[in-house]
């Protein structure tokens, strides 16, 4: 049997850490086949990227590759100088990134970087890459390429940007590509598009596929074979229906079981409408802001909707589907153009001053990014303290006591209290953004997005501990994602929007099961992992 | 675009009256005469009341509010006044001490540019871990040396020791090296300082990698992609650092012995000579303002993002 394309032989990486070096790889081993496609999995700082970063030879600085093999057709390569490297990249390994907003250089137009790889790899005329880069953007399905050629990556959108980065990718048909989280920047429909366009591409020109992702859904739908990483080692590897089926270490099993899935249960019977009036009702809201031409931009466009209190209304749309103006509405940020909002029986428009300040409190906001959200100089119980000193004065003993017990309860040991967001994990910082969010005692909480950035194990904990308050306390959640397997884990009912309407709405059950707008079933159907089988009950969930 | 443009325009216009105000009132606040330091001077006998007479000549009698007037009348015109101590138009002694100081900025700003230029490609290019960091000391180091100190070491070394540039009787150019050299070292400093700062945390940016996954080399990187996004928050910063310039120009040309606008303006300090203080104010405050105007328009074509933003 001839050498694989790319065997990778007890590979140790590490990193300078202060005067002593950190090991993130140790001693994998694994092989790519000819036109394979391996899926690489596993959670952050499993040591997923470096690995691909070392095969590419671009560790970051302080990266090493301290022992094994990197063999690329049979010749080791992990002792290459960069000069040598620079010869092969692009050729013969190439690299679509993660995050398609920030992989391009933001003062060069798409033809120039187009034209990159093509005038540093083959000896062509200013007309030859023209014509070749217009073959390319039209190749991964770009509409108007002589259009896009003069254009700036800040006028595409996030799937073009991508579908850009694949042309490049894709350009001198390496025999290898390394796709790190092509997708997980992007909207799930867009997601789906994309897959199956690097899909396509790479079966024309019998390209192997190297996937990093931390969705085993995406690594079920599209790979031969899968790679579970964890801290750094292979925890099982095999052909991907094999491990997904029958998976043999505790670790895979437990990823699966908490990859939310449309499948899945809610996390505990849908609880009964408490008495009283409506946490929240929006009639016919709408929003404007000032557009490109005389006609204004309608971000908003008469959405309606009611939370009964104690439940979980989920918000669902891609980006630009007018989410964020929508919740920015219901805590005040923003003044409607038109409609009502009732947030507790109030009317937020007759609210000013000091009765809009205690409204606040009411209401509290956890946000998507639980890296930026939190101010880095603070130490944690500062942070969780904060909100306190807004209100009516509180005894600074009794605002440490109250601190330290919405800490606890928001299970995050209290050794943390004096230290600061840098030395917590993801998903200790969104337990610490919801205990902020609670030590006023809100009624409503809006999740925007609160557990997107997050690792599925990280996420299923959050989303246990989100439902357990709501069951503690009577929280009414508004529930704002683009995912809608997480939805369906916690929400009660449901609004879908696109281009600022509603286009469907109901319980979570009915819209699910029974989608009738073709908008929703198309965002159903590009849900990944479609192919996993149905889960079952772990021994830890219990 | 255009609306833009006007716009930028008025805002410098107005920034300038403000500083021709400004700097109006607080001459006349200052409690010193001119007239007084050169005529009360007994070898010339005046009488008090001649004194008064050329007081009412030069309009020092004049209500504070029609001076003003008086005064920005004549230089929106273009006269500057005369200047009481060398009793010539202060345009005349403006033409005379403009072009060399004009000389002056222009080349230790350009030797700035490239000095800071030089620093932080060479410590992000080179391989050795040691010249790296003592390159990237150097900025801190060259932004804490006080500039009338260095030309002074700078005459000591280069023209008393080592004799490479003469003092007595150089040539027109011979003449500006050591001055251009110790006006440029402590502006070349804060450069080099944002620049290796923004080349750092461009190199970190995902962009980057994707270019060295085409096969782009390190230094084919760092020029067409590093260097391009770096250099614009650094543009803005130069602005800044001209007003510096002119500051430096003063000590410069005092050490160094050289006419210009730095001496003009030295001894019309130290002979409370208004009108030139005046005068060198608004010249300055008018580089100042030209130099950011030109570079807020460089801006959108360095970088398309703005240019858009412009166009809305």
């Amino acid at each position: 049997m001839s050498a694989p394309l790319l065997a990778i032989d007890h590979l140790d990486v590490s990193y300078a850490d202060g005067p002593d070096r950190r090991r993130v790889v140790h001693g994998i081993s694994l092989d790519v086949a000819a036109g394979e496609v391996v899926a690489l999995v596993g959670e952050s700082g499993s040591g997923k990227t470096t690995l691909v970063q070392a095969v590419i030879g671009l560790l970051p600085e302080g990266g090493r590759i301290d022992g094994g093999a990197i063999r690329l057709a049979g010749t080791d390569i992990a002792g290459w100088s960069q000069r040598r490297l620079d010869a092969l990249r692009g050729e013969r390994i190439s690299l679509i990134p993660q995050d398609p907003g920030s992989s391009l250089n933001p003062v060069k137009t798409i033809g120039a970087q187009v034209g990159e790889i093509l005038r540093l790899h083959r000896r062509l005329g200013r007309a030859e890459i023209r014509e070749a880069s217009l073959d390319l953007l039209a190749q991964v399905g770009l509409s108007q390429p002589a259009l896009r050629l003069g254009q700036y990556p800040h006028q595409l959108s996030g799937g073009m940007k991508q579908r850009v980065l694949i042309a490049i990718a894709t350009a001198l048909r390496p025999s290898l590509i390394i796709a790190d989280e092509p997708t997980s920047a992007l909207d799930v429909t867009v997601q789906k598009r994309i897959l199956d366009l690097i899909d396509t591409l790479r079966r024309e020109s019998g390209t192997a596929l190297l996937l990093v992702t931390h969705d085993l859904g995406v690594a079920a739908d599209r790979a031969d074979r899968i790679v579970v990483l964890r801290d750094g080692s292979v925890q099982e590897r095999g052909p991907a229906a094999a491990v997904l089926s029958a998976p043999r270490s505790a670790y895979t099993r437990q990823l699966l079981a908490d990859i939310p899935s449309l499948a899945a249960p809610r996390l505990r019977p849908i609880p009964a409408p408490r008495e009283g009036p409506p946490a929240v009702v929006v009639e016919t809201l709408a929003r404007d802001y000032p557009g490109a031409g005389r006609r204004p931009f309608r971000a908003v466009d008469g959405l309606s909707f009611t939370v009964a209190p104690g439940t979980t209304h989920a918000i669902v749309g891609e980006s630009g589907s007018g989410k964020s103006t929508t919740i920015r509405a219901i805590v005040g940020l923003e003044r409607p153009s038109a409609g009502r909002i009732l947030v507790d029986g109030l009317d937020l428009a007759t609210l000013r001053g000091d009765t809009l300040r205690a409204f606040r409190r009411r209401i509290q906001l956890v946000y998507q990014n639980p890296f930026s959200s939190l101010d880095p100089r603070q130490t944690i119980e500062a942070i969780v303290e904060e909100p306190l000193l807004n209100f009516e004065p509180v005894a600074r003993a009794e605002r440490a006591r109250r601190v330290a017990e919405i800490v606890e309860r928001v299970g995050l040991p209290s050794g943390l209290l004096r230290r600061r967001p840098a030395a917590l994990s993801g998903g200790q910082r969104q337990r610490v953004a919801i205990a902020r969010a609670l030590v006023l005692e809100p009624k409503i909480l809006i999740l925007d997005e609160a557990v997107s950035a997050l690792d599925v194990t990280v996420q299923a904990q959050i989303l246990r501990l989100l439902d357990g308050m709501q069951a503690e306390r009577g929280l009414t959640y508004l529930f704002v994602s683009h995912d809608l397997a997480v939805v369906r884990r916690i929400a009660d009912t449901v609004t879908v929007l696109r281009d600022g309407r509603a286009v469907e709405q109901g319980t979570v059950e009915a819209v699910f099961e029974r989608p009738r707008d073709p908008y929703t079933r198309d965002l159903i159907a590009a849900i990944p992992g479609q192919r996993l089988p149905a889960p079952r009950p772990v021994a830890a969930e219990a | 675009m255009v609306r833009r443009l006007l716009a930028r325009i008025g805002q410098a216009l107005v920034v300038l009256l403000a500083a021709f105000t400004a700097s109006f009132l607080l001459l006349q606040a200052l409690p010193a005469d001119a007239i007084l330091i050169k005529f009360m001077n007994p070898d010339l006998g005046l009488s008090p009341e001649q004194i008064a007479e050329i007081h009412a000549a030069y309009g020092a009698g004049m209500p504070l509010w029609s001076q003003y007037l008086h005064a920005l009348g004549n230089f929106l015109t273009g006269d500057f006044g005369t200047s009481v101590q060398a009793g010539v138009p202060v345009r005349d002694s403006l033409a005379a001490n403009l072009p060399a100081t004009l000389t002056l900025a222009a080349l230790g700003f350009l030797a700035a540019v490239i000095l800071a230029l030089a620093v932080s490609f060479l410590s992000n290019l080179t391989g050795f871990v040691w010249l790296r960091n003592s390159l990237a000391a150097l900025p801190s180091l060259f932004v804490s040396v006080p500039v009338f100190w260095l030309g002074i070491l700078l005459i000591q070394v280069f023209s008393f020791q080592l004799k490479l540039v003469p003092v007595i009787d150089p040539g027109p150019w011979e003449r500006l090296i050591l001055p251009v050299a110790a006006l440029a070292v402590p502006i070349s400093a804060p450069l080099a300082q944002i620049l290796m700062r923004n080349i750092d945390a461009v190199l970190t940016q995902p962009f980057v990698a994707v270019a060295r996954a085409k096969g782009a080399s390190r230094h084919s990187v760092l020029w067409r992609h590093v260097v391009p996004n770096a250099l614009l928050p650094t543009l803005t910063i130069a602005g800044v650092l001209f007003g510096e310039l002119l500051a430096g120009a003063v000590v410069t040309e005092t050490v160094f012995g050289l006419n210009g606008l730095g001496t003009l303006t030295q001894q019309a300090v130290a002979n409370q000579d208004m009108a030139v203080l005046q005068a060198v104010v608004v010249i300055s405050a008018t580089a100042f303002v030209l130099i950011n105007l030109a570079v807020d328009l460089l801006y959108p074509l360095l970088d398309p993002r703005i240019a858009e933003a412009d166009a809305r």
